[in-house]
C-alpha cells in the first residue's frame, strides 16, 4: 500500500525520552551520521526537532524526528493532570489542551516540542538509559507518552555498559503494558540490535511493513557493502603495497658513502610513499562505513594511544601488532626489516621480469624495460619488506574492526584493541602477494591505480582472505551475508 | 521551514559522460598527490540521484575537479582527433587501393576475378580473423590492451599536454595523467577493449571501402576498361559457377550483372571475344561487369563492415554507459564523505520563542523561626552507607524524592512544621541529569523551606567517573553547582561519595550537615576507622568475584583501598615513583615499585615466597593505582613488563589478562591466589593507614600482623574471617605500641 510513499504518508517516527537519554546520539547512529545535531553530557542539548529521513533504494521510507529531551516529566505530568476538567477526558484530549496552553510555550517548552512530535507520529521510540533504576519519573514518562495515543517503543540504550539493567528494564516496562522493547548501544554498534530495532517497529507499525521491510533490507546490504569494501581496500592496499619499487639512484662503484646516502634516500621516499598511500587506506576503511566526519584524520584517527596514532615504520608500529620478536632480530633499527634491497645484476626480480616480458605479456611498458635495463646494468630497487607488508594488514584490518563496532554517536577517537592477527593469516597474505611482488607495473602507489585482470583476481583474492579477518565467521553474519 | 545545507549546483558546464568518470580522474589524482590535494565540503543537490553523478558534482566542486573537466575534454578531442586522421588514412588507402588495383593486364582486359581478389579479398581474410579473435571472450584484446601499452599511451599523452615549459609542471603532469588514465579505462580499457578495438577496426573498413568505391566509380567513369577472366589451372566450369555465385548478391540488391553466357563469353582469349571497338553489346558487357564490381565492393566490403560496426559501436557505447567507477579504491575516500547521500536534516521550528520569563514563586511566609538541620535526597538510590548517612547529629531526615508523591509530601511537611530548617541539605548523585525538573523542585523546596540555607551533596562521584571521562564529569559538576547558583539560592554545592565514606569524608559531612566545624578525631581512632572501611572494602569486593579475580576486578579492589585512605589517598605509598617517572618509562616505574615493596617487607616475611610475591602485587597495584589518569599507558606497559619474568605466576599474573576464564586453572590455585589477592589489599590499606610512622614501626606491625604464610581462600566467608584475624592482630599491636 505505500509502494510510492509520498511526504504526507512517509511514516513517522517520534524519538522522545528523558534528556541525555542518547536520542540524538542514537539518531546518528541510524543516520550513519556523526555530525548530526548536538551531542553532550549536559541536559538540553536539544533543543529544536529535527528530523533524518531513511531512504531505500533512493526513496524515502522513514521520517525519524529528533526531540528536545523530557525534562520535568512529573511536573508536566501534574500540570496536565490539573487541566482535567472532565472525567471523560481521554489521553489525547487532555495533550492537545496541554500543547494549548501558555505553559507550554514557557514553563515546558521542551517537553511539549517532544509531545507534538510524539502526537503527531506513527510510531513514538522512547529512549531511556538503561543504566538508570527504574523510577516514578519514568512511569511518568510513558504515561504522558501514553496519553498521545500512539504506539509506544521503549528503546533501552547504554545496553553494552556494565552496569545496565537490562532485565530490570524490561520487566519494569511489561509491567507498564509495553511488552515489546528494543536495546540498542549507540556507541557500540551492532548490527544485529539495529535490525532487531526495526524488527520491533514492525511489529507495532503495521501499516508500514513495506517500509521498514525495505529499510531492513537495505541496512543488511549496506552493511555488507560496507564489509566488502573495507575488505577490498585493505586488499588493493597490500596489493600496491608490494608491488611498489622504489629505485635507487645509481653511484660510481667506488663510493661508498654516497652510496649509502642515496639509499638512504631512497628509504625515506619509500617509506613516505607508504605512509601516505596507508593514510588515504585508513580514509577508504572509515568512508565503507559511512564516516563522514569532516576531517577524518583528526576527528577519529590522531593522537590515539592505540595503534593508529603510531607511525608505520617505528618500533613502537611492530611492538604494537605483536612482532616484538622480528624487531628483536632486526636489531632495532624498524627499517632494516621492514624494507628490503632488491639487488641489482640478475637477481630474482630481473629473472622474473624478464620472464615476463618473454611470457607473453603483449608488450612490457616502456618503464618496465627501462628498470629491466636498469637492473641488469647493476642499479638497485627498494621494496616493502614482509614485515611492512605484514604491519600493514595488522594495522588495516585492525581499523577495519574497530570501526565495525563503532556507532556513529562515538565522540571518542578510535582505539582499536591490539588483537594480533595470527601467524597462519599473515603468512597466507604473504602468499598471496607473491604475484604482486613481480609486477611493480601493479603498484597504485602514488600513482592512479593500474587496471588489469591479473592484478583485479589477486586483489580479488586477497580481498576474501582480509574480509574473513574482519567479520570472524558467525553463524548469523553468514547467514545475513 | 525546511532548510537544507546544500549548495546551489551551477549547472554550466557538463560533466563529461559517463557519470562517475570526472570522479574517477579526481580519484587518481588524489591517489597519486595525496596530501596536497584537500576536498571541500559540497553537497551535492537533492535531484542527483546516482551515486556516481553526486560524486561527479562533489568533484565538479573542488577547485582540481575543474581543471580535470577541461583536461578530460582535451584528452577526448584528441581522442577524436587521432580518430579522424585514421579515417582519412583508410579512406585514401581504399581509393590508392582502387587506382592501383583497376588496370588492364597484356590481353587489354581487367582480370576481374583478380581485381575482386584485391580488393575484397585482404579484408574478407580479416573480416575471418577478427570474428575469431573477438567474439570468443575477447580475452586476447583485452589483455593486449590491459598490459602496458595503455600506460605507455597514457604516458606519452601527459608528455604531450605537458609543454616542458609550463610552472607547475609535477603537479599539471600528474593531473595530466589522472585523466589520461581515466579516459583510457572507461574508453578502451576492461570489457570496453573488444568493442572499442572492433567498431575502430569495422569503422576503418568501412571508410576503406568507401574510399574504394568512390575512386571506382571516378575512375570507371572517366576511363574504358574491358572485364574478363582467365585461368591457368583452374578448370573454366569452377570459375563460371564462381562468376555466378559471386553475382547473386550484387543482382539481388539491383546491380546490373553480365549474364551466365555473356560471363562465360568474357573469358580472355575465347575466339569469340576480341575487344572490338564498335560492338553494342560490349557496351552492355562493360556496364554489366563494372555493376558486377561495385556491386560486389559494396555487398560484400561496405555492408557487412558498415553492420558490424554499428552493432560494435552500440555495444561498446553501452559498455561505457554501463561503467561504474569502483568507488572503494584508495582515491575515492575523500570524495566518498559527501558522495554518498547522507539522510536529509529538516528542522522544523516551533512558531513562537519563549517570550515570558518565568516568573518566580513567591517565596513562603517568613514569620516562621528556623532551626535544625534537614536532609533529603533526590531521586537517589539508597548509598552503601546507609540513609540518612551518619553525620554525627540530630537532624530532620526528610527521605528521599522521586515520585510526585514524595515531593509534594515532603513540601507539604516542611511548609506546615512550626519551625522552618536553617539548613537544607539535598543530596543527589552525580549520575543523575541535572536537568529542568530537578533544578524545579530544589527550587520549591527552597521555597517551602523559607529560604534556608541550601548545601547540595554530590554522591555517586566514582560511579559516575567510571561511565565517563573526567571532562564530563567536571562538566556535571558545574552543572550541578549551576542549579543552586542564583542569587536567591546561593547554595552551595561539595562533591562527597557517600559510597565510599572514609573517616575524612564523614567529618566533612558532619560539617556540611550541622555546620559547626568539623568534628576532631583521635589520630589512632582515625586510622581505625579508615582501615574498617577498606577492611569493609575488600570485603564486599571479594564476595562478587568468581574465582580468582581478573585484572579489572585487582584494579578496583586497590583504588576502593586506596581511597579508603580519605584525603590521604592522594599520597603515594613510600618509595612508588611519581607520576612524571610513570609516565616516562612505565616498565621501569612498575618494576622499582614492585622491587621497593619486596625490600620492605620485614625479615621474616621476606623469606616467603608467597609473601614475596604480595610485597610484589602491593607495589605493582600501588604504582598502577598511583598512575591512575595515565593507567592507559601504564596498562599497555603491563604484559611486556609480566613478560619479561621478573614477576611472572601468581597473582601478577592475573594482571596480563583483561579476564580471568581463559587461564584455567583449579580449585586449590584459585584459593591461594584469591588469598594472595586479599593479603595483598589488607597489607595495602595497613600501609596507607600507618602512613606517616617510621619505616622500623610499620615493618614491626606487619611483622606481628602477619603471622602465617598468606591463607587460602575459598569461601567467600573465609575472606570475611580472615581479615577479623588480622583486623583483631593490628589492633592489639597498636594498642600495645601506644601510638608510637
Ligand atoms: N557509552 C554510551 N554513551 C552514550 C550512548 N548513547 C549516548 N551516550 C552519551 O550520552 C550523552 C547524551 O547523549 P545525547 O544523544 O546528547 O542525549 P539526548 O537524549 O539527545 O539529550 P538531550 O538532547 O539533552 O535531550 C552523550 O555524552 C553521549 O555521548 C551509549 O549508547 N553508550
Ligand atoms: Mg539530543
Amino acid at each position: 500500500m505505500t509502494d510510492s510513499p509520498q511526504e504526507s504518508t512517509l511514516f513517522r517516527v517520534g524519538v522522545v525520552g528523558h534528556t541525555n537519554a542518547g536520542k540524538t546520539s542514537l539518531m546518528r547512529t541510524i543516520a550513519r551520521d556523526a555530525a548530526f545535531g548536538a551531542v553532550s553530557p549536559s541536559p538540553g542539548t536539544t533543543v529544536e526537532v529535527a528530523s533524518v529521513k531513511l531512504f531505500a533504494n533512493d526513496t524515502p521510507r522513514a521520517d525519524f524526528r529528533d526531540t528536545p529531551g523530557l525534562e520535568d516529566p512529573i511536573g508536566l505530568l501534574e500540570f496536565i493532570d490539573g487541566l482535567r476538567t472532565d472525567r471523560r477526558d481521554d489521553g489525547p484530549s487532555l495533550i492537545e489542551r496541554f500543547l494549548g496552553t501558555e505553559e507550554s510555550r514557557n514553563l515546558f517548552k521542551n517537553e511539549s516540542k517532544a509531545l507534538r512530535q510524539a502526537r503527531t507520529a506513527d510510531l513514538v521510540l522512547y529512549v531511556v538509559d538503561a543504566r538508570d533504576r527504574v523510577l516514578p519519573r519514568h512511569s511518568d514518562e510513558i504515561e504522558l507518552l501514553n496519553r498521545c495515543g500512539k504506539p509506544v517503543l521503549p528503546v533501552l540504550n547504554f545496553v553494552s555498559d556494565a552496569e545496565a539493567r537490562v532485565d530490570e528494564w524490561r520487566d519494569a516496562l511489561a509491567r507498564l503494558g509495553l511488552h515489546a522493547t528494543a536495546s540498542f548501544d549507540t556507541v557500540i554498534y551492532e548490527s544485529r540490535d539495529e535490525q532487531r530495532l526495526f524488527e520491533a517497529m514492525r511489529v507495532l507499525a503495521d501499516d508500514f511493513r513495506d517500509d521498514i521491510d525495505a529499510l531492513i533490507k537495505n541496512l543488511r546490504a549496506r552493511r555488507r557493502k560496507s564489509i566488502d569494501r573495507a575488505s577490498r581496500a585493505i586488499a588493493e592496499l597490500l596489493v600496491d603495497a608490494a608491488a611498489y619499487l622504489q629505485p635507487v639512484a645509481p653511484v660510481p662503484a667506488d663510493d661508498d658513502a654516497l652510496r649509502a646516502e642515496r639509499k638512504r634516500e631512497s628509504e625515506q621516499a619509500l617509506q613516505a610513499a607508504l605512509r601516505e598511500h596507508e593514510r588515504l587506506t585508513f580514509h577508504s576503511i572509515l568512508a565503507a562505513f559511512e564516516f563522514k566526519t569532516e576531517d577524518a584524520e583528526t576527528a577519529l584517527l590522531e593522537c590515539t594511544d592505540g595503534r593508529l596514532g603510531i607511525d608505520l615504520f617505528s618500533k613502537d608500529a611492530i611492538r604494537q601488532a605483536g612482532f616484538g620478536a622480528v624487531a628483536g632480530a632486526a636489531g632495532g633499527a624498524a627499517s632494516g626489516a621492514a624494507i628490503d634491497l632488491v639487488l641489482g645484476g640478475m637477481s630474482l626480480g630481473a629473472a622474473s621480469a624478464l620472464g615476463a616480458l618473454i611470457g607473453g605479456t603483449f608488450g612490457s611498458s616502456a618503464t618496465q624495460t627501462r628498470r629491466l635495463y636498469r637492473r641488469l646494468r647493476g642499479a638497485n630497487d627498494l621494496h616493502a619488506g614482509d614485515l611492512t607488508l605484514k604491519l600493514l594488514m595488522s594495522r588495516s584490518v585492525d581499523l577495519a574492526r574497530a570501526i565495525l563496532r563503532r556507532g556513529h554517536a562515538d565522540e571518542k577517537k578510535v582505539r582499536p584493541e591490539a588483537v594480533a592477527l595470527e601467524k597462519s593469516v599473515l603468512d597466507q597474505v604473504i602468499k598471496a602477494l607473491k604475484s604482486a611482488r613481480s609486477h611493480p607495473s601493479w603498484s597504485g602507489v602514488g600513482t592512479s591505480p593500474p587496471q588489469g585482470n591479473d592484478r583485479e583476481r589477486s586483489i580479488r583474492r586477497l580481498a576474501a582472505l582480509v574480509r574473513e579477518q574482519i567479520v570472524p565467521k558467525r553463524p548469523e553474519e553468514t547467514q545475513n551475508g | 521551514m525546511t532548510q537544507t545545507t546544500e549548495t546551489i549546483e551551477e549547472s554550466t558546464p557538463r560533466n563529461p559522460r559517463p557519470p562517475g568518470l570526472l570522479s574517477y580522474a579526481l580519484a587518481n589524482l588524489i591517489q597519486s598527490s595525496g596530501d596536497a590535494i584537500d576536498i571541500k565540503r559540497h553537497h551535492p543537490s537533492e535531484s542527483t540521484k546516482t551515486l556516481e553523478a553526486r560524486l561527479d558534482s562533489v568533484s565538479a566542486a573542488q577547485e582540481s575537479g575543474a581543471s580535470l573537466r577541461k583536461t578530460i575534454k582535451g584528452i577526448r578531442g584528441w581522442e577524436t582527433a587521432l580518430i579522424i586522421i585514421l579515417m582519412v588514412v583508410f579512406s585514401a588507402s581504399g581509393g590508392l587501393a582502387a587506382a592501383a588495383s583497376l588496370e588492364a593486364g597484356d590481353s587489354g582486359a581487367v582480370n576481374i576475378f583478380w581485381l575482386l581478389g584485391v580488393v575484397l579479398g585482404i579484408q574478407t581474410i580479416l573480416l575471418v580473423v577478427w570474428l575469431i579473435i573477438a567474439i570468443p571472450g575477447g580475452a586476447l584484446l583485452r589483455r593486449f590492451s590491459g598490459g602496458s601499452l595503455m600506460i605507455s599511451a597514457i604516458g606519452a599523452i601527459a608528455r604531450a599536454f605537458t609543454p616542458t615549459g609550463s610552472k607547475n609542471r609535477a603537479t599539471r603532469r600528474r593531473r595530466v595523467e589522472a585523466a589520461a588514465a581515466a579516459v583510457m579505462h572507461v574508453d578502451f580499457g576492461g570489457t570496453r577493449t573488444r568493442w572499442a578495438l572492433s567498431s575502430i577496426t569495422h569503422l576503418g573498413w568501412t571508410v576503406f571501402n568507401l574510399g574504394l568505391l568512390v575512386a571506382l566509380l571516378v575512375i570507371l567513369s572517366v576511363q574504358r576498361f574491358d572485364f574478363g577472366w582467365e585461368t591457368t589451372i583452374g578448370t573454366d566450369s569452377a570459375f563460371k559457377e564462381a562468376g555466378r555465385l559471386v553475382a547473386i548478391a550484387p543482382e539481388a540488391v539491383g546491380f546490373p550483372v553480365p549474364s551466365e553466357e555473356r560471363f562465360a563469353a568474357a573469358r580472355i582469349g575465347a575466339t569469340t571475344n576480341e575487344p572490338a571497338e564498335k560492338d553494342p553489346s560490349a557496351t552492355a558487357d562493360r556496364k554489366d561487369f563494372s555493376g558486377l564490381l561495385v556491386g560486389s565492393v559494396v555487398v560484400y566490403g561496405l555492408a557487412p563492415r558498415l553492420i558490424l560496426f554499428t552493432f560494435c559501436f552500440i555495444l561498446w557505447k553501452r559498455a561505457t554507459r554501463r561503467w561504474r567507477p569502483d568507488t572503494g579504491s584508495a582515491g575515492f575516500a575523500p570524495l566518498m564523505r559527501w558522495g554518498a547521500r547522507s539522510a536529509v536534516e529538516v528542522e522544523v521550528v516551533l512558531d513562537e520563542p519563549l517570550t515570558t520569563k518565568l516568573g518566580r514563586e513567591a517565596t513562603g511566609s517568613t514569620l516562621r523561626r528556623s532551626s535544625g538541620s534537614a536532609l533529603l535526597g533526590l531521586e537517589l538510590e539508597p548509598p552503601s552507607c546507609g540513609w540518612p548517612p551518619p553525620c554525627g547529629a540530630t537532624i530532620i531526615d526528610l527521605g528521599i524524592l522521586s515520585s510526585r508523591e514524595d515531593r509534594n509530601a515532603c513540601i507539604r511537611r516542611i511548609e506546615v512544621a512550626e519551625t522552618a530548617p536553617t539548613r537544607l541539605v539535598v543530596v543527589v548523585n552525580l549520575v543523575t541529569t541535572p536537568d529542568n525538573g530537578m533544578s524545579r523542585i530544589v527550587q520549591r523546596l527552597h521555597a517551602a523551606s523559607d529560604g534556608a540555607m541550601l548545601k547540595m551533596v554530590l554522591t555517586g562521584g566514582e560511579r559516575f567517573r567510571n561511565r565517563v571521562d573526567a571532562g564530563a564529569l567536571a562538566q556535571r559538576v558545574t552543572d550541578w553547582r549551576a542549579i543552586i547558583d542564583g542569587p536567591e539560592m546561593n547554595g552551595e554545592a561539595v562533591e562527597l561519595d557517600l559510597d565510599h565514606l572514609t573517616a575524612e569524608t564523614r567529618a566533612r559531612l558532619a560539617e556540611i550537615v550541622t555546620g559547626k566545624g568539623r568534628p576532631e578525631l583521635p589520630e589512632d581512632q582515625g586510622r581505625m576507622v579508615t582501615l574498617d572501611a577498606a577492611f569493609a572494602e575488600i570485603a564486599v569486593h571479594a564476595r562478587n568475584w568468581h574465582g580468582a579475580p581478573n585484572q579489572k576486578e585487582l584494579l578496583a579492589l586497590q583504588r576502593a583501598v586506596a581511597s579508603c585512605a580519605g584525603a590521604d589517598s592522594e599520597d603515594r605509598l613510600v618509595g612508588i615513583p611519581d607520576l612524571t617517572t610513570i609516565a616516562a618509562d612505565p616498565m621501569a616505574a612498575l618494576d622499582q615499585a614492585a622491587n621497593r615493596m619486596k625490600a620492605f617487607l620485614p625479615t621474616d616475611l621476606r623469606d616467603s615466597a608467597r609473601w614475596c610475591a604480595v610485597g610484589a602485587t602491593v607495589g605493582t597495584l600501588a604504582c598502577l593505582v598511583t598512575a591512575g589518569s595515565i593507567a592507559p599507558v601504564v596498562l599497555g606497559a603491563l604484559p611486556a613488563w609480566l613478560a619479561t619474568g621478573a614477576f611472572s605466576g601468581g597473582v601478577l599474573g592475573l594482571l596480563k589478562t583483561n579476564s580471568a576464564e581463559d587461564t584455567e586453572m583449579d580449585q586449590k590455585t584459585v584459593a591461594s591466589i584469591r588469598g594472595e589477592v586479599i593479603a595483598a589489599a589488607a597489607m595495602h590499606a595497613i600501609l596507607l593507614a600507618m602512613q606517616g610512622r617510621g619505616e622500623r614501626a610499620i615493618q614491626e606491625t606487619l611483622e606481628q600482623t602477619f603471622l602465617e604464610e598468606p591463607p587460602s581462600l575459598t569461601l567467600t566467608n573465609d575472606v570475611g574471617v580472615q581479615l577479623g584475624i588480622w583486623r583483631t592482630r593490628l589492633s592489639h599491636v597498636l594498642e600495645e605500641r601506644g601510638g608510637r
